[in-house]
């Protein structure tokens, strides 16, 4: 299937088991399950639902364990069975810096208490970073931080700074490390996206996209993992409108840029990314092809009826050759001092999908029957 | 790793305080209750509209819903140009319809606001010395004058015209303060509404709609005040007109019309020149008998009690509108000659017509922005009537409400008459009746249906969305949680009162208290709870019946509940005037807004398009 004529599919077939609607609720996947932790509009959630892709079906399962207090905004990474979430927003102003693993066989968290790395201190709190796995390191960079101790006090500080966490370790010994990277570091921001992207079979490289600092940016970066090495590269193509909270999802060597706040670009041209400039939520769609770095053409903001609305802060996650997209948030009616939070979950068919196994097939002619 | 400060400019700091807060606003769970955070619940957040910016509730607490002293300190230092959105609306139409009363008075100028100056002056009155004067002196020259021939009144009347002086000195003081603001014409709306109110308190709480006394301060209006204040009090009219057509137009165009049955009616008539030397020993107000209830428009359920007519002050533009108990008596003769030539003169130059319908800044938005239509084939919206006949104000609005909703989809208004006895069992059954015969006609189309209703009429619409299952949807404006005899928002606690419909006074509540007497669920939470479709609740923070508490219990329960709540409106979804001052709105534009939302609603229930199911599209594939 060509790109440009990808179709959003809204899923009806759900069943809503819970529908606590959530913002910056992050997702991740393991063997077809889309577990969705905390987010919050209306207040800071700390529930765990699953999406159960194969049914259809919304749970939320009886946890048990340290259950970390709700947050927003945090960093979410999935390993095998177990999840790991760092940071976060708890409360305005309150940013953490705790490290919790859920088990999602037995659906128990533990804290985990990660050492400071041998020089210099473990990562402060904050949101809005990155949180990927990368080779069975977990690589944490940027976010904001509040400079003061007061929450009431908010002083933004963006950061720019690479942890990383060796997750082979026992749980136990888990230690924060300060990598020596090379090459020009990206500067601060926040709310940007990471991906893990395999050039090749044995060159993993992360792949950082857009963010805020202040404005909103549109840039990319890569970061060499086995070199550390940061690189700018050159991108072809149109590129879409720089933006923050957006949802970067990694098919095949496609990364699907989806959503976020991007800034308001007026007919008189005013130049965009100016101070105080306005933002606004978008549906677009962004696809860089990783393997060509060119944009590819044709996924601009389509006014169709069948596209999901504007969002910003949702989760996206790609499940077989599938980018589901849930919640988010959008701050269109500011005016009425009312955001409006999205409670629905669409997904996009991003290939043709593949062949279906003889179990698939009689199972689906079992039920159409 | 190197750690940046953003930046250290404190107003570009700020300013990226503001929109870290706007990107990352988690703000409180609206059931933040700790020991209901562990239920997963099914509930849609509560969409809040109209919420004060700043989301300070306090901004609001100390204005008590009716604030029944009557002195006339507007708050006019509030903060006028926080706050409030851009305005909806032109702003340019919306001044232009804002002085259309102005333009009308200077366009009469010449005979009627120069005389008026003219008789004024030469009495020195205190109206008209304050025409020349600034501001400052404005504010003081309010006092009552003794010079203006009050010897000759009455205590009343010196006591009613006083009021009325000041009432339309507050006004002009809050037009005043609000000329020039952002959003001048939205706010002074609001404000013009609360001076019609006031008005109409006076009217009704201290002339008792006493149609001589009514006249005589109109007619004594009318000469005394200067060019501005006729032009407040022409706006003041205008509003009341809108709310109590029948009083207004007695008020203002009355001898013919009057039955002459006054014996008082040369006393009267000496009265209202107010150089006359005659005196009202025999003032109409005393002799005149109370008379009997003529002129109810409340469905012949309302009693004709003086006390409900000033209960009916609460709101002039848009009130209840009990309009009964005018006197029949009332003297004929009311207006002398010149008199006449005064009330002629608001005839002659049109401004009867100018009476009839009070400017409203967002309609000329509101006309060229209708609503989109959700398609073909959209549900259907059956309107369930809430009581036999609504009084003048509501007919209008709920027709603007209706037409507008039928731009949106197919809407039926479902009119029952009163029984001839009266009777609101009656003409329930009547209703449920005409509902269901309505129902029958339409369920072949294959269309959704949608039962709305506002007040009494959504707990009938939910009541049979319960019984009948072919409803997809129930739209509850303002559903009442407690009836005058009892509250009836608890699921548990559905006592029953022994004769609910006794003390019964009004025809809403009647036949909400009807249609829970000799039923098993009692309760609005009851009723509502036994719809299995989705359920669109619409109700005001402010309002009296409902309580936001007892709503999200309910919806703990309900299947699928939605929640709107306008925040400042009351039981009859009207904003308080303080509120659309603040936030700049119109009654037209939260009509607008309600029905935005009940188009959401409908768009909800619309069957989705969907191709076959994923399993079969993928078999498909494979066999290809």
């Amino acid at each position: 299937m060509a790109a440009n004529n990808l179709k959003w599919k809204k899923n009806i077939e759900y069943y809503w088991a819970t529908t606590e609607t959530s913002s910056w609720a992050q997702s991740g996947c393991h063997k077809g399950f889309d577990d969705s932790f905390g987010g919050g509009n209306e207040g800071i959630v700390d529930e765990l639902h699953v999406y159960n892709t194969a049914t259809n079906q919304w749970f939320v399962p009886p946890v048990k364990g340290d259950v970390p207090p709700g947050c927003a905004a945090y960093g979410f990474i999935v390993e095998g069975t177990r999840i790991l979430v760092f940071g976060g927003m708890i409360e305005y102003g309150k940013y953490s810096n705790d490290l919790y693993e859920l088990q999602a066989s037995r659906w128990e968290w533990r804290k985990i208490k990660a050492k400071a790395p041998a020089r210099g201190p473990p990562p402060c709190p904050r949101l809005g970073h990155s949180f990927t796995l990368a080779e069975n390191k977990a690589y944490l960079f940027a976010g904001l931080a509040n400079d003061s101790d007061d929450p009431k006090n908010n002083i933004p500080k963006y950061l720019n700074d690479l942890y990383t966490l060796e997750l082979s370790n026992n749980v136990n010994n888990l230690a924060w490390e300060i990598p020596d990277s090379f090459g020009m570091p990206p500067p601060p921001r926040e709310s940007h996206t990471a991906v893990l992207y395999m050039a090749g079979k044995t060159n993993p490289r992360l792949v950082i996209y857009g963010g805020m600092s202040g404005l909103r940016l549109g840039d990319l970066w890569i970061l060499d993992i086995r070199t550390l090495t940061w690189e700018r590269p050159v991108v072809g193509g149109i590129a879409p409108l720089p933006r923050s909270l957006h949802s970067a999802t990694l098919i095949a060597n496609k990364m699907y840029i989806f959503g976020g706040w991007v800034p308001l670009v007026l007919d008189d041209q005013k130049g965009i990314n100016n101070e105080k400039s306005e933002w606004k939520c978008t549906s677009s769609l962004a696809c860089l092809n990783l393997e060509t770095m060119e944009w590819e053409a044709g996924l601009g903001e389509k006014q169709e009826e069948h596209v999901p609305r504007a969002r910003a802060g949702h989760c996206a996650v790609a499940i077989h050759n599938r980018l589901y997209i849930w919640s988010g948030r959008d701050g269109y009616r500011k005016a009425w001092n009312n955001q409006v939070c999205c409670k629905d979950l669409w997904y996009l068919e991003c290939c043709v999908p593949a062949c279906p196994g003889r179990v698939q097939l009689v199972r689906a002619c079992t039920t159409t029957l | 790793a190197a750690i940046f400060r953003a930046n250290r400019d404190p107003a570009v700091e700020s300013y990226i305080v503001s929109v870290i807060q706007s990107d990352h606003d988690y703000s409180h769970h609206w059931s933040s209750d700790p020991q209901q955070k562990s239920s997963a619940t099914n509930n849609t957040p509560i969409v809040k509209l109209f919420a004060p910016q700043g989301s300070s509730e306090s901004k609001f607490s100390h204005v008590s819903s009716r604030d029944t002293s009557e002195d006339q300190v507007l708050d006019i230092e509030g903060d006028w140009d926080d706050g409030a959105p851009d305005p909806p609306y032109n702003e340019e139409l919306a001044c232009k319809l804002m002085y259309e009363c102005e333009r009308h008075m200077d366009f009469a100028g010449n005979d009627t606001a120069a005389a008026a100056e003219k008789q004024a002056s030469e009495r020195e009155g205190p109206c008209g010395a304050v025409s020349g004067a600034d501001e400052e002196e404005e504010a003081a020259a309010h006092k009552p004058d003794i010079n203006l021939c009050k010897d000759k009144w009455t205590a009343q009347q010196e006591r009613v015209f006083d009021r009325a002086v000041a009432i339309l000195d507050g006004e002009r003081l809050a037009r005043l303060a609000c000329s020039g603001v952002k959003h001048e014409p939205a706010r002074r709306r609001a404000l013009l509404d609360r001076s019609a109110s006031k008005f109409r308190r006076l009217l009704s709480g201290e002339c008792r709609w006493e149609m001589s006394l009514c006249q005589w301060l109109h007619s004594s209006l009318l000469h005394s005040l200067t060019s501005p204040y006729l032009i407040a009090y022409l706006d003041i009219l205008q509003s009341l007109h809108y709310a109590v057509p029948t009083l207004m137009d007695k008020l203002i165009a009355p001898s013919s019309k009057l039955p002459s049955s006054s014996t008082k009616g040369t006393t009267a008539s000496t009265l209202n020149s107010s150089s006359s030397s005659a005196l009202g020993a025999g003032f109409p107000h005393t002799t005149a008998p109370a008379g009997a209830p003529s002129n109810d428009d409340n469905g012949g359920v309302m009693s004709s009690s003086i006390a409900a007519v000033g209960l009916s002050g609460h709101d002039a533009s848009n009130g209840p509108g009990v309009e009964g108990t005018s006197s029949a008596a009332a003297g004929a003769g009311v207006y002398d000659a010149k008199n006449n030539s005064f009330g002629g003169s608001i005839s002659s130059l049109g401004l009867n017509l100018l009476l009839k319908r009070p400017w409203d800044p967002a309609m000329p938005i509101l006309h060229s922005n209708k609503p989109r239509p959700l398609g073909s084939d959209s549900p259907v919206v059956l309107l369930v009537p809430h009581c036999p006949q609504l009084c003048a104000a509501d007919v209008r609005r709920h027709k603007n409400f209706a037409s507008t909703l039928r731009r949106v989809t197919t809407t039926l208004t479902i009119t029952v008459h009163a029984a001839p006895d009266g009777s609101v069992s009656e003409w329930l059954e009547r209703t449920v009746v005409a509902v269901l015969t309505k129902l029958r006609e339409w369920r072949a189309s294959l269309r959704p249906i949608v039962l709305a209703g506002w007040g009494a009429g959504a707990l009938l619409a939910a009541q049979i969305a319960a019984l009948d299952s072919s409803i997809s949807g129930v739209v509850c404006l303002s559903p009442p949680f407690s009836g005058p005899a009892d509250y009836r928002g608890d699921l548990s606690n559905s006592k029953k009162s022994s004769d609910p419909a006794a003390d019964v006074s009004n025809s809403d509540d009647k036949a909400a208290v009807f249609l829970s007497v000799g039923e098993k669920r009692v309760t609005t939470a009851g009723i509502l709870s036994a719809v299995r479709c989705p359920i669109l609740l619409v109700v005001g923070d402010r309002a009296q019946n409902s309580n936001m508490q007892a709503l999200e219990e309910l919806r703990e329960r309900v299947s699928d509940a939605r929640l709107v709540v306008l925040c400042g409106a009351d039981n009859k979804l009207r904003l308080q005037h303080n509120h659309r001052r603040v936030a700049a709105l119109t009654h037209s534009l939260v009509d607008r807004c309600i029905v935005d939302e009940m188009a959401t609603f409908l768009k909800s229930l619309m069957p989705v398009v969907e191709d076959v199911p994923a399993g079969i599209r993928e078999a498909a594939a494979a066999a290809a």
